[in-house]
């Protein structure tokens, strides 16, 4: 899952994308709304966490641009204004979410979940394909009910495939949403990941689950 | 409760009839050509038959009148009374507005609209203050907090605890400089006696802060230089707050001028003012952002203030200081080329 963060902060946007990245997600963080908007424009992200004041533009004027623009991104606002007429503004110019400094951790963690599964019609945090389990609050993953060990790309990886389960996900769709800005786009390290992955759930079972659509990409089914 | 109100109308109307039957009686006796009959009348109570009749409708109707003209005095009194009850801390946009009212009502009613006006604008403040210490507080909070929560999520090295404590160190310090900021900036409008005031040798004191200043500067390789004119002029000043008010300045133009720039001190006297010009060659400021400069709540409210250091209090102070000093300060910059900060002092006469 891939988030960008805007804050100017950046001692905030320093352990807010630690505590990120260590949930295995994919983070990118600006520090100007100028930043903010280019990537917003490039990139598909799966959600924004926007802070309200920022030194060129503000969060309200992000959030405008991205409705415009018909994206149905979730956005989680997080910023110090607390009051209800400066919550009722965010939510009304298009925010999903909206969250006052100082925050619990948890918190956040749980509402950036509950966004990021806010499209898909089950709203499970366990997914299951055959007899292969992920569970996104413990990032526990269980092949017939083994525990799989995996590194955190490894997880986000198989987390985007099964969120995608019978899908064909391309290349492309895996840097976008597994990787964050520093991925290089001529590199074959999606062909790699895949194949540790596939070493780790795959190899010792006699049914494959990750297939590979050659001049497409990849899929995860039974 | 109605029936007292009439019972004291009842009172008031006998109390006019005895005055408006005296007076009767004092006119009958006097217009008459025998006093002594007149009197005789009167003791006879053929007068009180005559005039009872006519003294008690004379009275109620004075009495009638009399009302009627309280009640038109007391028409804007009664709307004061109630727009202030109207009033609450929440919301404290009523204004009286009468018609035509004659010059005494009008007085009661700007004083009254007045008074509003101020506390508007004190709660007004208040509320703004409230949310700007708010706002510089809970960042700093919410910096410690996650940090924390983060650390202790699960088991990790001793530099990472150690970079964790050092932030929290680091944030709380700020923390207290905001608190020590916005004490010191109340303290300098409500209670200003407790600067001390005394006569200042401006020479001598430029030069101990031109001094200090070339520690300040090593870090960044910039050169200070001063110009002081050879006869020295004395100011009455209050030195800690004046010291801060240069250092203020000077910090400022250090946090904004790159590697190897320069700081000017340059000091001009004149008949009746002492001018002290700080120039750098920094960033600069953009025009519009100027008037702002030295807004508290410029910061909080709009964009975050890139020229404001460490608390954002800082050329608020600066401009408190020099308004308890009657000073002034001028602001000119150009953007990318430097910016100067004159303060013009007036000078003590030989």
């Amino acid at each position: 899952m891939r988030i960008l963060l805007v804050e100017d902060e950046k001692r905030m946007a320093d352990f807010v994308t630690k505590g990120l990245k260590e949930e295995r997600y994919a983070i990118d963080v600006a520090y100007k709304g100028e930043d903010a908007i280019f990537l917003i424009d490039v990139n598909p992200y799966d959600l924004i966490i926007l802070d309200l004041m920022l030194p060129d533009t503000s969060g309200l004027a992000i959030c405008k641009h991205i409705r415009n623009k018909k994206m149905d991104t979730p956005i989680l606002i997080i910023t110090a204004k607390d009051s209800v007429r400066d919550k009722v503004k965010g939510l009304d110019f298009g925010a999903d979410d909206y969250l006052t400094k100082p925050f619990s951790f948890d918190e956040f963690l749980a509402r950036v979940r509950a966004l990021l599964r806010r499209k898909r019609a089950d709203k499970m945090s366990v997914f299951r394909v055959a007899d292969l389990e992920l569970n996104q609050l413990t990032h526990k993953v269980k092949r017939a009910d083994r525990e799989i060990d995996l590194t955190s790309k490894e997880y986000a990886l198989l987390e985007y495939l099964i969120m995608n389960a019978n899908e064909v996900v391309t290349r492309t769709m895996i840097s976008e949403h597994v990787w964050n800005e520093e991925f290089d786009s001529l590199s074959n390290i999606i062909d790699v990941f895949v194949n540790h992955l596939r070493n780790k759930i795959d190899k010792d079972s006699d049914k494959p689950l990750i297939h590979t659509i050659h001049g497409a990409g990849y899929i995860l089914k039974e | 409760m109605r029936i007292f109100k009439l019972k004291i109308d009842f009172v008031y109307i006998a109390i006019l009839s005895i005055f408006l039957f005296i007076y009767s009686c004092f006119i009958y006796a006097l217009t008459s050509h025998n006093i002594a009959e007149a009197i005789n009348d009167m003791v006879k109570g053929h007068i009180l038959a005559k005039l009872f009749i006519p003294v008690l409708i004379a009275a109620a109707l004075l009495y009638l009148v009399w009302k009627a003209i309280v009640r038109h005095i007391m028409k804007p009194v009664k709307k004061i009374a109630e727009i202030a009850e109207e009033i609450t801390h929440e919301d404290l946009s009523a204004r009286v507005d009468i018609k035509n009212p004659n010059k005494e009502t009008k007085y009661l009613i700007s004083a009254f609209n007045d008074m509003i006006s101020r506390l508007e604008s004190s709660f007004k403040y208040i509320v703004e203050s409230n949310s700007y210490i708010a706002h510089e507080l809970k960042t700093p909070i919410a910096i410690i907090r996650g940090e924390a929560e983060i650390a202790l999520k699960k088991e990790r090295d001793n530099e990472e605890y150690k970079k964790v404590i050092s932030i929290a160190l680091d944030e709380s310090k700020k923390m207290l400089k905001t608190i020590e900021d916005l004490l010191l900036l109340t303290k300098m409008t409500y209670r200003p006696e407790f600067l001390n005031f005394e006569n200042i040798d401006l020479n001598q004191f430029l030069n101990d802060i031109f001094e200090q200043s070339k520690i300040l500067t090593a870090e960044k390789n910039i050169s200070v230089d001063i110009s002081v004119p050879e006869m020295s002029e004395r100011v009455k000043a209050d030195e800690l707050s004046l010291r801060r008010l240069f250092f203020n300045i000077i910090d400022n133009a250090i946090k904004f001028t790159p590697q190897n720039g320069q700081i000017k001190i340059d000091v001009k006297y004149q008949k009746k003012k002492a001018i002290v010009s700080i120039s750098d060659t920094g960033m600069g400021i953009a025009d519009e952002d100027i008037p702002k400069l030295f807004d508290k709540f410029f910061r909080a409210n709009k964009e975050k203030n890139r020229y404001a250091s460490g608390s954002g209090l800082g050329l608020p102070i600066t401009q408190s200081i020099a308004e308890l000093h009657k000073a002034k300060i001028i602001v000119k910059s150009k953007l990318g080329k430097g910016s100067t900060f004159s303060v013009v002092l007036p000078i003590l006469s030989h």
